[in-house]
């Protein structure tokens, strides 16, 4: 099983480190558009082809997983760090505090992800340049992907709280902030890492979702989501099967994540 | 039972309350509000546009704002849809039955496939079951709803509501046979599951008295968050499908910057999985004093 965790991580980090060198794997870029060749088939110009518009299908890709793959990672970061500020926060002082929190932790829990997601990004202007749009999902993913690490913070560090070596350091006249910050959190680490990382696919299918509804990043950069968007268009897949290439490549990412988050690794 | 039942009606009472601030707020405070599309009339005078303004003005704060929403919605007015010029209440009703539809059968095939695959998991016992049942179920979480939607549309030339109720199916199977399966294998390794087999009990009888049993309500914990699961891919799986449910209108309202609308489908939405979490918690055991959750 480790060694299945580590081929994964392996093709992650290749994947990855192909959308970082994009830019010399690609150099005709994203965007250029190679008029007398819209639709073209794969060749060694372009290994996946090119699309209606004449653009390099594999820079595309390419730069996709650039955006996507730095970006969900940063906005698991953003939500996980939220979710322990008001978890840890909430489980650890308990109380009113810790009341008046679950309840927030609760309603933002009981929205529909994906209904919550599309109240807030349609509350902000849509006819965005592409690299706003960018920020924009994926500061909202981040912002509000909160409450699940939140709820599962909570509950550990009420638990962390009630275990005896907590209370002999209290007993011990240990400071509040030194029980939080040397007792409290390193013991956290691991649900920390492991909401990270369940946080990250999470993150990636909703964008894909949103770029399939036209409510994620905007052309001409391409992302995942509306990379798969352009499977829409439905004329020609079959004849053209390399169009599925993105997701193809999203369903190898998340298995890849799939493996590598198992949530017992992160108990030991 | 009275007390955690009065308890998660509260919560989802204050919950609709809180969040219907939240959404007045996003609404009061979104850009564009209050904006009447006559104002870009350069026929219209300076005072007639002052006219214009003067009912948004007088709601200006978002409190009073709030109140008025809050005694419009307890009234029964839910607002009138700036994008399709209909009241939001009457454009609900009419894409409800839709997505209820949609996502009830949806959410009835997904249990159903859910729950089978999981039993037939702890009956069979066979590792290669375990890898072919748990591999459709990881590729099945690896797929947005919304390219399950496509390949419904593509390969399985379905569109309308048996399509949609099918992919929200896809969408539920593998969360209700991971959870269901950890948790059946659980109590199947518990001393009295094994005092029942070595004592030659039947495997149906044992399957169904012993396992499925205890572990009814801890399942049934899912179904909240299985609801709240539905309606999330009810929004790309209607829009591909072509299902005219609240998904679908949703979709146009967010693309059409629609809030009062979107804002409306979204606390409906939110009360419904509420509603669910509240029957789920109800079903799951308390922990006894001393045990830990």
């Amino acid at each position: 099983m480790k060694r299945l965790r580590h081929a994964a991580i392996a093709v992650l980090a290749t994947i990855y480190l192909a959308g970082l060198a994009a830019g010399w794997l690609a150099p005709a870029g994203y965007a250029r558009q190679f008029r007398n060749a819209p639709g073209a088939t794969p060749s060694l110009a372009f290994p996946l082809g090119t699309d209606e518009l004449g653009r390099d299908a594999f820079a595309r890709l390419l730069y996709g997983s650039r955006v996507s793959l730095s970006l969900a990672p940063a906005a698991a970061a953003l939500a996980t760090l939220i979710g322990a500020m008001a978890g840890v926060t909430a489980g650890y002082l308990g109380g009113w505090v810790d009341t008046c929190l679950a309840r927030v932790i609760d309603l933002f829990l009981s929205v529909p992800w994906l209904f919550l997601l599309l109240s807030v990004r349609a509350a902000l202007p849509l006819n965005v340049p592409p690299v706003e749009s960018v920020a924009i999902t994926f500061l909202l993913l981040g912002l509000l992907g909160w409450a699940a690490p939140a709820h599962v913070l909570r509950a550990a560090a009420r638990e962390i709280k009630s275990e005896d070596f907590m209370l002999q350091a209290k007993a011990r006249g240990c400071r509040r902030v030194r029980l939080l910050a040397m007792h409290l959190l390193p013991n956290l680490r691991p649900m920390l890492a492991a909401q990270f990382w369940t946080s990250i696919p999470v993150f990636i299918l909703s964008e894909a979702n949103l770029g399939f509804l036209g409510l994620g990043v905007t052309e001409p950069l391409p992302s995942w989501g509306n990379l798969l968007g352009g499977l829409q268009n439905v004329d020609g897949i079959v004849s053209s099967p390399w169009r599925l290439a993105p997701l193809l490549l999203l369903v190898v990412v998340m298995t890849c994540f799939h493996q590598v988050v198992r949530l017992e690794d992160f108990s030991k | 039972m009275r007390t955690r039942l009065v308890h998660s009606m509260t919560t989802v009472v204050l919950t609709v309350l809180v969040g219907g601030l939240i959404a007045a707020t996003l609404v009061r405070d979104a850009p564009g509000y209050g904006v009447d599309e006559r104002e870009l009339d350069s026929r219209y005078s300076q005072e007639s546009i002052r006219q214009f303004r003067e009912p948004s003005q007088a709601r200006q704060s978002i409190v009073p704002f709030y109140l008025h929403y809050l005694t419009r919605v307890l009234s029964g007015d839910l607002g009138i849809s700036p994008s399709f010029h209909r009241p939001v209440g009457e454009l609900i009703a009419e894409r409800f039955p839709e997505t209820a539809r949609s996502a009830g059968a949806g959410l009835a095939m997904g249990w159903t496939l859910g729950m089978l695959a999981a039993l037939a998991g702890v009956a069979v016992a066979r590792p290669g079951f375990h890898m072919v049942a748990g591999g459709v179920a990881a590729l099945l979480l690896c797929l947005p709803s919304s390219v399950l939607a496509l390949i419904f549309v593509l390969v399985g030339r379905m569109e309308g509501r048996s399509a949609a109720a099918g992919v929200i199916a896809l969408v539920v199977f593998p969360r209700v046979f991971r959870y269901a399966r950890a948790i059946l294998a659980r109590v199947s390794e518990s001393p009295h599951v094994l005092m029942a087999r070595a004592k030659g009990l039947r495997p149906v009888r044992l399957l169904c008295a012993h396992v499925l049993r205890p572990a009814a309500p801890a399942v049934a914990a899912l179904l909240g968050a299985s609801v709240s699961v539905a309606f999330a891919a009810a929004i790309p799986v209607e829009v591909l499908c072509d299902s005219p449910g609240l998904g679908q209108l949703a979709w146009q309202a967010a693309l059409k910057r629609d809030l009062p609308l979107l804002i409306n489908i979204t606390l409906l939405v939110s009360v419904f999985a509420g509603i669910s979490g509240v029957a789920g918690e109800m079903a799951r055991p308390r922990p006894v004093a001393g045990e830990k959750a």
